[in-house]
């Protein structure tokens, strides 16, 4: 008894727990977002395409101290 | 303070996986957006850039449930100070308070924290961008989120930026901001302050220096004789910034300027007024300044 209680219980219990919860970082960690988010060049690409079309938003009219 | 380049901004470190209690909350669970969409346009149709402005109870109330209870209250996020002063200086006619109030929202209003935006990132108001990779700090970076925005009148005094001062005695023993200014004064505690001043868990001198006025105590006699009379930083501070006439307004595009008048340096000292318990001292200086240099 003391051997079920000591040794198979927690194997099947850990067992139960990681198939039960696959982690939760596989989930997102393929996501668009992160593959994106990660990676330098992709940004890079993205960020320069953006400039090239967003319209300033800082007024040149602005003088003095913020 | 450093710009950092566009994609640095949004740079996320995948070390973010490893955070036990953040790296399990998947990106559009916060942000929105569409997380299976290759083409990043259309994949940031509904994302939101700060999910924890104006309202952060979706995205942190769950867990930090004690801080959402108050945070709305903090001044950092309500800026009720702003508008009390300015409603009280004001032109009462209505026409003009409408104005205000629009060039406020236009202005003013911009500048405020969120959780976001002192955790995460730089604030909106210098530009954003992760301050390490959204990695979450549970302190924020003094030069990167505090003097972001308090930059040209505490933090050049705080470091003795300015010509003829010297920096604090707590800048030389590198104190940074949040050893005064507590996580528990920056979230608010549920009271509506109308001022900085009253703040009830705000820093007091005295929370470290409690021995001031102890029998022993180096000039005890003049800490005895100046208690309640004079504020500390009547003796123990230098020259501070001293700035007015911002005016503000939209251009032809419709985008917000500002034009303001030089600041200058100035040392003040008057009555209070704004007694309190909490605040007896008879004189203040008329800025609570960052600068004791012990002069």
């Amino acid at each position: 008894m003391k051997y079920l209680r000591y040794v198979c219980l927690p194997i099947v219990s850990s067992l139960i727990f990681v198939l039960g919860n696959p982690p939760l970082v596989q989930a997102y960690e393929d996501t668009q977002c992160f593959i994106c988010h990660t990676s330098a060049k992709k940004l890079i690409e993205i960020t320069r395409e953006i400039a090239k079309t967003r319209p300033a938003v800082t007024s040149a009219e602005t003088e003095g101290e913020g | 303070m450093e710009p950092l380049a566009p994609h640095e901004k949004i740079l996320v470190d995948s070390d973010i996986l490893e955070d036990e209690n953040h790296g399990e909350i998947a990106c559009h669970e916060c942000h929105g957006g569409n997380p299976g969409d290759a083409d990043w346009k259309t994949a940031h149709e509904g994302v939101v850039r700060d999910p924890t402005y104006p309202d952060a109870a979706a995205a942190c109330g769950d867990c930090h449930d004690e801080i959402n209870e108050h945070y709305q209250k903090s001044l950092h996020v309500s800026l009720r100070p702003y508008k009390i002063v300015t409603d009280t200086r004001a032109n009462p006619n209505a026409v003009v308070r409408n104005k205000l109030a629009g060039a406020m929202n236009a202005h003013c209003f911009h500048c405020h924290g969120s959780c976001g935006q002192c955790h995460i990132s730089r604030p909106n108001s210098v530009e954003g961008g992760f301050l390490d990779g959204h990695l979450f700090q549970k302190k924020p970076p003094m030069e990167e989120v505090c003097t972001a925005c308090h930059g040209s009148r505490i933090r050049q005094e705080y470091f003795g930026e300015h010509e003829g001062t010297q920096p604090s005695v707590h800048r030389k023993m590198d104190i940074s901001c949040d050893g005064c200014h507590a996580g528990e004064e920056m979230h608010g505690d549920g009271k509506e302050y109308a001022n900085r001043f009253e703040v009830e868990n705000g820093p007091k001198c005295v929370d470290c220096h409690e021995e001031i006025y102890e029998r022993d105590a180096e000039n005890v006699i003049t800490h005895r004789i100046h208690k309640d009379k004079a504020s500390c930083h009547v003796c123990h501070s230098q020259q501070y910034n001293n700035c007015s006439a911002c005016h503000v307004g939209k251009d032809k595009k419709g985008l917000p300027f500002y034009k303001s008048k030089a600041s200058w340096l100035d040392f003040k000292i008057g009555l209070n007024p704004l007694k309190s318990e909490k605040r007896p001292e008879i004189c203040d200086t008329s800025a609570r300044t960052h600068c004791s240099g012990n002069l």
